[in-house]
């Protein structure tokens, strides 16, 4: 099969797995989340550019630090995408050429669209930043698209060049493949200097700049092509490759991961030593079902980190609206609190599958009543949170009180009715 | 009294394995099944275990019902999988500690014993470590010990040597022999014959989800015209009988 058929084939197969784990993604739950969170940022957003705040308030140079910041976080989203599988060191094997000139070809194009868009979106957010803070900020702007894109269009390349065994003097040095300090220089490094000299410099300056990094790009670009005579001399590194390939299918599967239950994921276990101290004061001398779901979801890479950002994400959302009414900042307890519930589900189901929990003799009666158990800890936990957020941005007892009894309301309603209809649900 | 299995008939769904088998593994004594693959041993240990439901006979242990009464049949049992399970979230140690409060036993006057069989496996410094730490036959030593320490009145081995060097082989079958010893019943399965005769009490034989045979290694040795030593070679009798019939 031609290279490029085959890229193409995978990258159609990838899509539609994608859209397989958006479905997943896109469940209700979330997207009545995210629906909150765009509100609350944009109400957020809106209410800080149309405040009058003095002039030194905008000229801080924090501002700089602050978007120089988002918009290297931006450079890191959109890896080059190759999906080489293990077993193409094996079946691949003997069409490096045809594999470095048309299949990484179609790879860099299609990893650039992505990575353009990305970068696009983090550009547009600053946007409105760029234009209160600065007078003529259209140069700024434009200087700032140019130069993102291209460097993360020179940044994919360089990936690509990795993916090769070179011989000796076509190899350009500097670090090893990976380094810290490779990172360091040209991740953080170089586009921060760029990016600041950029947002200092005034608009003539700014365009010798461009055209000055515009040659640079164009240098860069010539020494990353692949002609007809580099496809034959350079030879698939395939362990690199295959490793490229697999820690990029991982990072999108953590995304995917940090909202949603991706199915066949490989597991991640983090210790979490700072957690144990905690951990063993809550489980001391408690019954052995509750012990292992405390112990199992301190651990988790999956269902505690979710919870954590939603309870602070949640939390943030509550803070900001301050002023909003009652009603509103209750509504949004209620679905933080339900949500932390649908969240935990996972934990009950996963546990039940592994047989060693089925072979504990251990009435089923008591491993659900212990898993309700860990629930009631958790949703007191999320309502002493909400209450403290309230009492902190703006006190009112009225709230505060309206807050409680609704709260109690509603974790009575979900661990006498929703938690065990949800159990029974999961063991059908 | 020991296991008692009676008329046991039942499998996956829709795929009836087991066709009503009987036998007994009597306090104090070590009984292996065998067969080919896919004659029902494995089948037969998920019944046990109270993985399979029977679709009809009965699973006793010292006059406990499997199906009604499954947290007490499954009280007194201790499992050594084929393949380790383990919480990837569990320390070693963690891991033990579980096993023995769901068991009801008290930490403190078991220790001991826990002790002295990490030591004999060569775990006592790893009580911290996860399970993404262990190597497959560390994996399998874990399921020994936390198996062993529990004392059970019926020890269920699925493969007991799979994975495990000589030492922690010939340390297997000591441990076994002192579980019987105790009056505990041992239920193995195992596809090494020769080894397993040296130290079972009885073969029970399935073919095709029916037992065939059951008795003592020298009885099966005899029935088929083999050497205690060579009884390996009732594979060979056996896959032969199934390709004649097939």
């Amino acid at each position: 099969m031609k290279g490029n058929k085959l890229f193409w084939q995978r990258f159609r197969r990838t899509q539609r797995t994608n859209v397989k784990y958006f479905r997943l993604l896109f469940n209700d739950h979330f997207v009545l989340f995210l629906v909150i969170l765009f509100g609350a940022f944009v109400l957020g957003y809106r209410e800080l550019l149309n405040t009058s705040y003095p002039i030194m308030f905008w000229r801080s140079n924090w501002w700089q630090v602050v978007i120089i910041i988002w918009l290297l976080i931006g450079l890191h989203i959109g890896d080059l995408l190759t999906y080489f599988r293990p077993a193409d060191r094996l079946y691949l094997l003997g069409n490096d050429s045809d594999i470095i000139k048309k299949y990484l070809s179609s790879a860099i194009r299609i990893s650039i669209i992505y990575a353009s868009i990305w970068q696009l979106i983090f550009i547009g957010v600053v946007v409105p930043l760029l234009l209160r803070i600065y007078v003529s900020s259209m140069a700024r702007v434009v200087a700032i698209v140019v130069f993102i894109i291209t460097y993360k269009l020179i940044l994919l390349l360089y990936e690509r060049d990795k993916l090769f065994l070179k011989q000796r003097r076509q190899t350009i040095k500097v670090f090893e493949p990976n380094s810290m300090a490779e990172k360091l220089l040209f991740q953080i490094l170089v586009p921060s200097i760029f990016l600041e000299l950029i947002l200092t410099l005034t608009s003539s300056p700014i365009y010798i700049l461009v055209v000055a990094w515009s040659v640079l790009t164009v240098v860069a670009y010539r020494y990353f092509y692949i002609n007809r005579f580099k496809a034959n001399s350079f030879a698939m590194n395939w362990n690199s490759a295959i490793q490229q390939a697999q820690n990029q299918q991982q990072h999108v599967l953590h995304f995917f991961s940090m909202f949603a239950e991706i199915p066949n994921q490989p597991k991640i276990i983090k210790r979490r030593f700072y957690l144990d101290i905690f951990l063993y004061r809550l489980i001391k001398s408690k019954p052995a079902m509750l012990k292992l779901y405390w112990t199992r979801l301190a651990r988790d890479t999956e269902i505690l980190p979710l919870i954590t950002r939603l309870i602070i994400i949640g939390m943030i959302i509550i803070g900001v609206l301050k002023s909003a009414p009652d009603w509103l900042i209750i509504g949004i307890a209620i679905i933080i609190v339900y949500l932390v519930n649908f969240q935990l589900l996972p934990l009950f189901s996963d546990t039940q599958k592994k047989l060693w929990t089925r072979l504990m003799p251990i009435p089923n009666s008591n491993k659900q009543q212990m898993f309700i158990r860990l629930h009631r800890t958790m949703n007191y936990f999320v309502c002493t949170l909400c209450i403290i957020t309230v009492a902190v941005t703006n006190f009112s007892m009225q709230r505060i009180i309206l807050l409680l009894i609704v709260l109690s309301v509603v974790i009575i309603g979900l661990q006498k009715s929703y938690i065990p209809y949800m159990i029974k649900k999961i063991k059908k | 009294m020991g296991l008692k299995i009676n008329n046991l008939s039942g499998g996956y769904a829709g795929n009836n394995v087991l066709k009503n088998i009987t036998f007994d593994v009597p306090d104090g004594k070590i009984v292996a099944l065998i067969g080919l693959n896919g004659a029902g041993k494995s089948t037969t240990v998920n019944h046990v275990i109270g993985e399979l439901q029977p679709q009809m006979g009965s699973i006793c242990l010292n006059g406990t019902n499997i199906v009604s009464e499954p947290t007490m049949f499954k009280s007194q049992i201790a499992y050594i999988p084929e393949q380790p399970i383990l919480y990837d979230e569990l320390t070693l140690g963690e891991h033990l500690h579980l096993m023995l409060a769901a068991h009801d036993i008290d930490n403190e006057t078991s220790w001991t014993r826990v002790a002295s069989l990490l030591t004999l496996f060569r775990l006592e410094n790893k009580l911290n470590w996860l399970p993404i730490h262990f190597s497959k036959g560390m994996r399998q030593k874990v399921m020994l010990v936390s198996a062993f320490m529990l004392n059970a009145p019926l020890l269920i081995v699925d493969e007991p040597f799979l994975g495990l060097d000589t030492l922690a082989q010939r340390d297997v079958i000591q441990l076994i022999q002192e579980q019987a010893r105790l009056g505990n019943s041992i239920l193995i399965t195992t596809h090494l014959l020769a080894s397993a005769a040296s130290f079972v009490d009885q073969f029970v034989v399935l073919y095709e989800g029916k037992v065939r045979f059951v008795g003592s290694p020298s009885e099966l040795a005899e029935e088929n015209q083999l050497s205690v030593n060579n009884l390996d070679e009732l594979f060979d009798l056996m896959q032969r009988e199934l390709a004649n019939e097939g």
